[in-house]
């Protein structure tokens, strides 16, 4: 994906469970903002603010996922699909946190690099990932 | 004459004449009165510049030679119309004031007719219009027009300051119900209380005005970040919702749906900001009411949804959801635990233990977080060195806190509240120490600071941490009051393949010695390093090479249980002497290369940069390029050392090239053979050594006898 590129929503992206796709607008907004922001203000200051508004995102939107899992008990469903989704809730934060890290020893992550890594995240995991979940709450609600 | 000054008393104005030098030559009764000076008081017009102060329109005191009587008396010209502001004492009168020059019939100026009419009455009439104008006559809030005024200023500060300015439009609900139930009396005192809570939980330089109605508006100027406007908002939504006693009945109805746009992220327009808001205030109503809604959607939604995750941690923080890891430090002569350092993990109920850095950056942005949470931290800190010291483990903890808790006045005493609470004995201190990030540290940190010197007083040390990331210099460190510095992990990891780091680790650790402060290293992961630090002198070592931090339990059973590894009485009790230092660096440079060579054999990818070193070029190498030049002959054993070195490095260059041709990992007869070699020239090292050792006692025996032959004056 081109990252030059504004992610504009559409109905592709759409999961079916309004509560999830709420919160993935708010992370294309963050994304999308934090392109903007960049491109005019790559200061350090700028990067630890887009990557701490990252941080308390994922634990946010994280939560909200996590919770749905239990409460329709996804791991009893699909142990793999449970475990790879909960992996790659994971693997974000690190990711955020490495990059946070990166900024405090001096040799930060280019902008280009960052906003890569969290389109190539956020498009994957909706597609491959949080819409599996989403079909499976959604059949147990219905 | 008479029948004139006569005639003159009876006029409406205040006429006076003065001749060029000044001096009366009449005035009238009303002049007396306008500037409460008797006739006989009014021998000249210095009486006058003496009693009253004269300020121009602009409000500028006039000084005597630009007052008008004594301008015409210069410049010969007449001045009309002229508003002046005069001040005596606690009176103010305002006048209009005309001067005209009067000429002789030889065209010689005689002197100055001066007419001034009294406007005082006008003035403060003006000033009362001015107020109608610019306020809500019930609430005494600025109206719309002001409000105008104060949002344009707000925005040219903001533009000026690089601030935020928030825009509030704020609708009651349920207002409606109270006019038609308990009438428009009780209405107007339920809004009169309305702007007396909104002035309460606004600061100062914020503007609150009521644009009529129900309707409000606040501008919250100089906002630094999006998540203050927020904490103000939901505080403004609790006081305008509480219950109010209107007319003695009590009021439980009343809520306020708010509408928020945010300057520079919204429009530049003053009018459109409002316009926004009010859309906003609108979406708050639509939604449900009692909330409030920022005019961007997308910025709403993430400020709420930060705002929920900082209500998460304080709920976490109440409901014990955070612990302590902890992490030891040895010390580096006796190899024994002297102190651990307090971690703090989230036990988060869903997302499992979660990593300071996940939650800590998110907490240090919000004051009131970052205050409970260290507060927190110390009590948790000082329960567990009782409990430990209750088993009869004495073991220093250290805790993280943030500078800005030095800050407080009640620090102190929050502490001493801690220990009266559990009935722990004040002596427990000396085993509490705070630790405080570097780059924050200096201006909280020194002598001056009289909560730092409290807590000295009661025994509780300090610690800087990260040391050489932030921007301490020699004079700081001087004036600062520490006991401790802690080396950043990242100098200390990258000690052994990079010289740079290294001097960094070893000038850190003389200036601390310098200073009397004692030093840790931490982020030591592997035995080498260890090694390395006990080498050059680091009093205190922390790291994955001792210890990852660990539960309390476990924690317990390390102390009681840790032997260092063997290698360390070795290292600590051969005091070096910089030809041994050097010695063991050299060796432990190879070892470390060794060590990565080896990993990278068994990877995939293996990285190019540490095979490309030929053995004149790595650190082993040119430590042993300076041996040879330093002396003037080659023992054997360092010759056949030279040699192996040599033969290593040609034959982890093949082996490379090998397996990045096979594509394939190395194999156990490779490895084997590798670290034969490198065996083979450990025991050389050993020789040479012993060596050194002999050389140095030939040295101390020649020394001694030539001391001996001078004695003897031989």
């Amino acid at each position: 994906m081109d990252n030059s590129e504004k992610i504009v929503w559409n109905s592709d992206y759409d999961t079916g469970v309004e509560e999830m796709d709420e919160q993935h607008r708010i992370l294309v907004n963050t994304i999308n903002e934090a392109r903007e922001k960049l491109s005019k203000d790559a200061s350090l200051e700028a990067l630890e603010n887009i990557t701490r508004d990252l941080l308390s995102y994922a634990l946010y939107h994280f939560e909200t996922e996590e919770e749905m899992m239990q409460e329709h008990d996804y791991k009893a469903y699909s142990q793999e699909e449970y475990e790879t989704h909960m992996k790659q809730h994971r693997d974000f934060s690190a990711q955020v946190v490495a990059v946070r890290e990166s900024i405090k020893l001096g040799n930060p992550i280019t902008k280009e690099d960052l906003i890569e890594f969290l389109m190539s995240w956020l498009i994957n995991h909706i597609n491959n990932t949080d819409k599996k979940l989403a079909r499976f709450v959604n059949s147990r609600i219905k | 004459m008479n029948f004139n000054k006569n005639l003159l008393d009876f006029m409406q104005e205040s006429i006076q004449a003065w001749d060029t030098e000044g001096k009366k030559l009449f005035s009238n009764k009303k002049a007396n009165l306008l500037y409460e000076l008797s006739d006989e008081e009014i021998e000249s017009f210095d009486a006058i510049a003496s009693k009253w102060t004269f300020f121009d329109s602009r409000d500028n005191v006039l000084p005597s030679t630009e007052l008008p009587t004594i301008k015409v008396i210069q410049t010969k010209k007449p001045l009309v119309n002229v508003a002046l502001k005069m001040v005596s004492g606690e009176t103010t009168k305002w006048i209009v004031q005309s001067v005209n020059p009067i000429f002789d019939a030889n065209g010689e100026l005689e002197g100055v007719v001066s007419a001034d009419i009294d406007i005082t009455h006008l003035k403060s009439q003006e000033t009362k219009y001015k107020n109608i104008a610019n306020y809500d006559p019930l609430t005494k809030l600025p109206n719309r027009l002001l409000l105008s005024d104060r949002l344009s200023l707000a925005i040219s500060h903001a533009k000026r300051y690089e601030n935020t300015v928030a825009v509030c439009m704020i609708d009651l609900d349920g207002f409606k119900a109270i006019n038609d139930t308990l009438g428009h009396d009780a209405g107007d005192a339920l809004l009169i209380e309305v702007a007396k809570r909104m002035q309460k939980v606004v600061r100062g330089d914020d503007t609150v005005a009521r644009l009529g109605g129900d309707e409000f508006v606040i501008i919250l100027a100089d906002i630094a970040k999006t998540d203050e406007c927020a904490v103000t908002l939901y505080r403004l939504l609790n006081s305008l919702s509480s219950p109010y006693i209107i007319n003695e009945h009590e009021v439980k109805t009343i809520s306020a749906s708010i509408g928020v746009s945010l300057y520079p992220d919204d429009k530049v327009d003053p009018d459109i900001l409002l316009r926004h808001a009010d859309v906003a205030m609108y979406k708050a109503k639509n939604s449900g009411k009692n909330r409030f809604c920022f005019f961007d959607i997308a910025s709403d939604q993430k400020i709420k949804a930060n705002f929920k995750t900082l209500g998460k941690i304080k709920k976490a923080i109440v409901q014990g959801e955070f612990c302590f890891y902890y992490q030891p430090k040895i010390n580096s002569a006796t190899g024994k635990v002297i102190e651990v350092e307090a971690l703090a993990r989230w036990k988060h109920p869903l997302l499992g233990v979660l990593s300071p850095d996940e939650f800590l950056p998110l907490i240090e942005n919000d004051n009131e977080l970052s205050n409970d949470f260290d507060e927190w931290a110390i009590k948790e800190g000082i329960l567990q060195l009782d409990a430990w010291q209750k088993e009869g483990i004495f073991i220093k903890i250290c805790v993280n806190i943030s500078p800005k808790q030095l800050k407080q006045e009640n620090f102190v005493s929050k502490i001493k509240q801690i220990l009266l609470e559990n009935s722990i004995d004040r002596e427990l201190l000396s085993y509490l120490e705070f630790e405080i990030l570097e780059t924050a540290a200096v201006e909280h940190l020194s002598n001056s600071n009289h909560v730092i010197q409290e807590c000295e007083e009661l025994g509780i040390s300090f610690a800087l941490d990260d040391f050489g990331t932030g921007h301490s210099s020699l004079m700081h460190l001087k004036e600062l009051v520490i006991d401790t510095i802690k080396i950043d992990k990242s100098f200390v990891m990258g000690m052994l393949d990079c010289s740079e780091n290294m001097a960094i680790v070893q000038a850190v650790i003389g200036l601390a010695s310098a200073f009397d402060i004692a030093v840790t290293a931490e982020g030591a992961e592997h035995i080498e390093q260890v090694l390395s630090l006990i080498e050059i002198g680091c009093d205190e070592i922390q790291g994955y090479a001792i210890a990852r931090p660990m539960p309390r339990d476990e924690m317990k059973d390390f102390i009681l249980k840790f032997t260092p590894d063997p290698r360390w009485k070795l290292a600590s009790q051969t005091l070096p002497s910089k030809t041994d230092f050097e010695l063991l660096l050299a060796e432990t440079n190879h070892k470390y290369w060794i060590e990565v060579v080896m990993n990278e054999f068994s990877k995939d990818d293996m990285n190019e940069k540490f095979f490309q070193t030929t053995h004149k070029e790595c650190k082993f190498g040119r430590w042993f390029e300076k041996i040879k030049n330093q002396n003037n002959f080659i023992t054997p054993n360092l010759k056949n050392l030279d040699l192996i070195h040599q033969q290593e490095h040609e034959k982890v260059h093949r082996l490379y090239e090998v397996l990045k041709k096979e594509k394939r990992a190395i194999n156990s007869d490779e490895k084997k053979e590798i670290l034969q070699m490198s065996g083979a020239l450990m025991t050389l090292l050993g020789k040479i050594k012993k060596e050194y050792e002999q050389e140095k006692k030939h040295i101390s025996l020649a020394n001694k006898i030539l001391e001996k032959r001078k004695y003897h004056g031989q």
